[in-house]
Formats: C-alpha cells, structure tokens, sequence
C-alpha cells in the first residue's frame, strides 16, 4: 500500500503537538504559580515559532501550496482537518496576542491594546483550551480514516495530547538553565505526563490486541522495523527509561532528550505502519 | 435520480475496452507501465488511470480466469467527500461524486479515508484524481464512456433501481443455471454504491472488503470517542499541571 502521508507530516504532527505543549505547560506555570515569569514568556515565544515552522511544513506537503487559502474558505465539523486549520489559525492568533503582551518594545504597544480588550488571564484560558485541542488533533487527524491502525480505537487523540504535552515541558526544561523551581516542578509535571502517555498506550495496544480486535494490521506496528521503533523508541526510550530516570532524580538533560526523540519515533511508528 | 453502473463480472471478457475509452474521454494520459507477471496492465490505478481490469485466476478444479472490472464506487456515504477539507469532494444530483480540480489542494486525506483505496495523485496537477462517472457524459443524457464501450454488456448503466433489479434477476439466472452462488455486492453497504458488482466469487477473491468500515467521520462515533477520552486526558494533565506548578510546589 502507498504511503500518503511521509516525514513532513510526521514533522508537522510532532512540532503542531510540541507548540500546543508548551503553551499548556507556559500558561499553567503562570496560573498556578500565581506570578509571570521568564520561563513563561519564553514558552509563549517558543510555541508560536514551533507553529509557524509546524504550518510551513504542512503546506510544504501540500501538493498545491498556492491552495491552502480553500482551508479557510471552508467549515466541516466532521472533517478533523478542516476543524484543524481553525484551530491552527485561531491558536496562533491567540499566542501572537498572548506574545506582545508578554513583550518589550513595539510589540509591547500592540500587547496593551490587547490588554485593553480583556485581561491577559482571559488569553491565557483560551490559548490553553486551544493547545488542547490543537495537541489532541493531530492524532483524531489520523482517526479519522479508514486505516485500522489509527481508526479502530479512541486513543490517538489523548495519546498525542499527553505526549504533545510531554514535548512541551521537555523542551522548556532544556532550555532553562537557572530556574531551579522550574526544573523542578517541570520534571514533576512531565513524569505526570509521561504515565499518563504510557497509560493510554497500553490502552491502545490492549485495544488493538485484545479489546476490539485482535487487528491483523496490528503486526505491523508491533513487529518488524515499525515495531521497533514505536517499542523500543516510543515506549521505552520516550516514556519508560525517562519516567525511571526522572523518579531517581538523575540531574541533567538526558531524559528530557530521551522524551523529544520518542515522541518523535512514536508518531513515525504509527504514520508509517497505519499506512503498510 | 440516482444512477448506478452494473459490473456484471460473468460477462467480462477482459478486452480492457472500457480502460482505454475512460482515458479517451477524460484525457488521461498513458504512462510507462511494468510487467509483473500477470496479463494485467496497467497494474493498479493511479492518477492517470481510473479504471482497470483485473485478471484473477481463480484456483478450482477447472482453471477459471476471472475478469474484473473496477474503479470508484460512488459511495452513498463517500468517506472522501466526508474529510475533504475544502468541499473539493462533491456529488451530483445523478448520484457521481467527483473532485472539484480548482478547489483541491493535494491534501491527501481521501486517499487515506477511502475503504477501496480508489483515489490517486495526478503528479502533474498535483491534486486527487479519479473517476467521475462521466458525470459530463451523464448530464447531457449520455452513459459513461465505459458503459458505452463495453462490447458485451459488461458494464451496464442506468437509474439505480433499474440496475440493481437488472443484477438481482441475473444473479437468479446464474444461479438456477450454474454451480455457483452469485454475489450482487454493493446494495446497501456504505448507502449504497453507485457501482453494482456481480460477483460468481465471494467478495475477497476481488479484493473488496466484505463489510467495508464507513470512514469513522461519517458516523460521528470516532469523532465523539476521541474526543471524549482526549478531554479524560487534558482534565487529568489539568489537575497534573496544578499539583506539580501550584505555590511552593517547589519544595
């Protein structure tokens, strides 16, 4: 069978999912922290530059670039990637505001005519209801087909949330050098994540073996060069060796490395076996 | 009225008639093709070929060679037309769904989303392509360049009614008259294809799924379920969130 859908996809699943991560992760740092703080903006900025790179590869992908403006020229609830292209649009409108709010110079200008419309807490909620989605969409996307390694079961959506999530606090964690607190609650946070992660995918396997199927297609995803990745990179490399190591309290970047490029080999394990 | 195409598979004779007439009334192009060891050819569709014969070698005592004509379904629920996007995907009031060629990006997501994995990239053009019913030919009153050309009443056409008594009464000939059973695949699965198969072979000897999945988006059930287990995961993540970032959550 002819894979549709390739690396630029995966690249875009991984980063659209990245960018929503980290303004979850940024935006409830500052909620439940009670104060602004550095690593926040920063996470902002990172997060609306991941979407711009994250849109740039989708269109590249397109067979017609010149053709993404019919994306926005249409509406269907049922159609993930039509409701995914608003998203896209509306979070990144969204984290711009939510940027120049956060910003020094002319675009601080612009930040406080926005402030003037609705206090930054009001962009905040929706900025995080829109990562939300936006993390959770990339996996219904593939849902949404008739390919039974993305079709059979519900799990893809919460799947790429919780590890879309995951990305997000990683990259922030490898980013800051001096905010001990953050590194701290950040490496808490992001061993929630990861089990959540971990949990939904023995779900998925479950539901894939067991629970709805058993799926002949399943094979491909759990044997073989596929297999091997989503086994070994996914589950081992991005969730279990991280969780073990962030339990021991092991210092340094390794295991937020470890999450990033599972993440990664998680979603090209799953495009490219649902496509065999 | 909805129109639908008979593939009476017991009259084919695999004289690939109604392969080169599709390409000549739709201006497809030929294309460098490969033997693989079979009569077939070319091998499979693509955006430039929208209607094949398959030959298949049907392992009985007697040597049968069973030819097989197919292309788009014309679905009733059209998974393609479901996900597309950008409503490039349209059906017309005879009952052809056809791809708008302005509107289409290339998304490729009706490629992922149909159960008979029918539409291809015109490399050319850059965007999906497949048959269309002659929906032209039907809106001036004519049959499909296909129909047409079909030298031995293979490949019927007609008000969907009339073809699918057509193929009923044909398959209780056959049947009275013969060994086998005979199939009339395509009446009520996925609302109803707008392509009838008369099949003296169980379905998956032509590769067609039996019980064909209606794209997940049609029935809402996926949309819903995903959607549902993904909020359990963000109010979880949520809660995660406030316990691992709240005041002195640091110590």
């Amino acid at each position: 069978m002819n894979v549709h859908w390739g690396m630029l996809v995966v690249l875009y699943l991984f980063l659209a999912g990245m960018a929503g991560g980290i303004y979850f992760t940024a935006s409830f740092y500052d909620f439940f922290s009670g104060q602004r703080t550095n690593i926040s903006k920063k996470g902002y900025t990172i997060s609306f530059v991941l979407l711009l790179v994250a849109v740039f590869l989708l269109i590249l992908d397109l067979e017609r670039p010149s053709r993404f403006i019919h994306m926005m020229l249409a509406y269907k609830f049922f159609s993930p990637m039509s409701m995914g292209s608003w998203g896209l649009l509306f979070f990144g409108v969204n984290t711009f505001i939510t940027v120049c709010i956060n910003s020094e110079g002319s675009l601080k200008t612009l930040g406080d005519f926005f402030l003037r419309i609705a206090p930054f807490r009001v962009y905040g909620l929706i900025g995080v209801a829109l990562s939300v989605f936006l993390s959770a969409y990339t996996g219904v996307l593939l849902s949404e087909t008739t390919r039974t390694l993305w079709a059979a079961t519900p799990f893809l959506g919460a799947l790429f949330l919780a590890s879309g999530i995951s990305c997000g606090v990683c990259l922030l964690i490898l980013l800051e050098k001096d905010d001990e607190a953050f590194l701290k609650q950040g490496k808490r946070f992001d061993n929630i994540c990861l089990v959540v992660e971990l949990s939904v995918i023995l779900f998925y396997i479950l539901a894939l073996t067991i629970g709805y199927g058993p799926y002949p297609e399943a094979k491909n995803l759990f044997s073989g060069f596929y297999g091997l990745l989503f086994i070994g990179g996914g589950i081992l490399l991005g969730t279990v060796v991280p969780i073990l190591l962030n339990i021991v309290g092991l210092k340094g970047k390794i295991a937020p490395v470890l999450v990033l490029v599972g993440a990664f080999l998680l979603r090209y394990a799953i495009v490219y076996a649902g496509q065999q | 009225m909805r129109y639908a195409m008979l593939n009476d598979v017991t009259r084919c004779i695999g004289c690939r008639s109604c392969q080169v007439a599709c390409k000549q009334w739709n201006d497809r192009k030929a294309e460098k093709t490969k033997n693989v060891g079979t009569f077939e050819n070319p091998f499979e569709l693509s955006g430039q070929t929208w209607k094949r014969v398959k030959f298949i070698e049907v392992d009985k005592a007697e040597a049968n060679w069973s030819f097989f004509t197919y292309q788009c379904n014309h679905c009733g629920d059209a998974g393609c037309m479901a996900v597309c996007p950008t409503n490039a995907i349209k059906r017309t009031k005879e009952g052809a769904v056809y791809i708008d060629e302005k509107i289409c990006t290339g998304c490729k997501y009706c490629l992922n989303a149909c159960p008979f994995h029918i539409p291809h990239i015109d490399e050319e053009k850059h965007i999906a392509s497949k048959c269309n019913l002659c929906a032209d030919r039907i809106a001036s009153g004519l049959m499909p360049a296909c129909a047409k050309a079909c030298p031995t009443g293979a490949i019927m056409f007609g008000s969907r009614d009339y073809i699918l008594t057509v193929a009923r009464e044909r398959a209780s000939f056959l049947a009275k008259n013969g060994k086998n059973k005979f199939n009339v695949y395509g009446e009520n699965i996925l609302g109803g294809l707008g392509v009838i198969y008369l099949l003296p072979e169980a379905p998956e000897v032509y590769a067609l799924p039996e019980k064909p999945k209606a794209p997940p988006a049609i029935n809402f059930v996926n949309v819903f379920s995903n959607s549902f287990v993904g909020l359990i995961a963000a109010l979880i993540l949520t809660f995660g969130a406030y316990a691992s970032f709240k005041k002195g959550g640091e110590k």
